[in-house]
């Protein structure tokens, strides 16, 4: 299996249920400023951090099954990879926070 | 080789951790009946996602950094990783969204009178069972009257 079959499979996948779920509620600029915000300290962290666990010999990639796209060592489906946790996370704390202030029985329904 | 040279990278998360808990531990004290279910169920998630991802060799990790713990394929270092990265990314979340009152000062002038209109009557009615995160920007809570009707 490849870097990005898994990232369909277990990110991509998951992402576009929960969108299903919340539909138009995803309309919603403040959900995607506080995102967007978020995603701004975690991409750069996380090509720190991970570009300093390459370097050190911790982890690497079996070349055969990336795209062999770098930016620094980390190849670009890592940064995928955090992008789409970042929305995955913060897409289910809104969906919980709708969820308990529509209340559990309003949340399937499509709001009038 | 360091053993622990993983686990000693894993210190920089928990310091961030440890930095938005001195910043907001408030409101992160308050909401604890939400945050950390969504930090277990997706850590749990993705250390079984990791666990395929290590069986097909997609990434890899040199023994000689880990302590050598690990549950199935998973070494506890990466179980921790989840866990510190998901708290990480949910708390920040949790810290920077709005609050009601916020998002209600940001609403365009004319907007604004309707909004503490309702603002009221949500804390006459129904805003007591709201909990932590009970107290929604008005836009997307439900209006008091339709709470009412139910």
């Amino acid at each position: 299996m490849t870097y990005a079959c898994f990232l369909v499979l277990f990110l991509l996948l998951p992402l576009a249920l929960v969108s299903l779920l919340l539909r138009r509620r995803l309309l919603n600029w403040r959900y995607w400023l506080t995102t967007a915000q978020l995603l701004l300290v975690v991409l750069p962290a996380m090509a720190l951090w991970d570009h300093a666990a390459v370097v050190m010999g911790v982890w690497g990639w079996t070349p055969r099954q990336i795209w062999g796209l770098r930016l620094w060592l980390i190849p670009l489906e890592e940064y995928l990879f955090a992008l789409l946790e970042t929305v995955i996370l913060t897409m289910l704390m809104y969906a919980i926070l709708l969820w308990k202030s529509e209340g559990a029985g309003a949340f399937g329904r499509k709001r009038t | 080789m360091n053993h622990y040279l993983y686990l000693e990278l894993l210190l920089v998360w928990v310091l961030v951790l440890a930095l938005q808990w001195l910043i907001g531990w408030k409101k992160l004290w308050q909401q604890r009946q939400r945050w950390p279910w969504v930090v277990l169920g997706v850590s749990i998630y993705f250390s079984l996602a990791d666990a395929l991802a290590l069986g097909q060799h997609i990434w890899f990790f040199h023994p000689a950094f880990l302590i050598g713990w690990s549950v199935g394929n998973v070494p506890v270092e990466e179980l921790l990783f989840f866990v510190l990265t998901t708290a990480m990314v949910v708390q920040g979340f949790v810290l920077i969204f709005p609050s009601e009152r916020e998002a209600r000062d940001w609403q365009p002038v004319q907007d604004k009178e309707k909004a503490d209109k309702d603002h009221v009557q949500e804390r006459q009615g129904a805003s007591s069972r709201g909990g932590p995160f009970g107290r929604v920007p008005i836009s997307w809570a439900k209006s008091a009257e339709e709470r009412r009707a139910r």
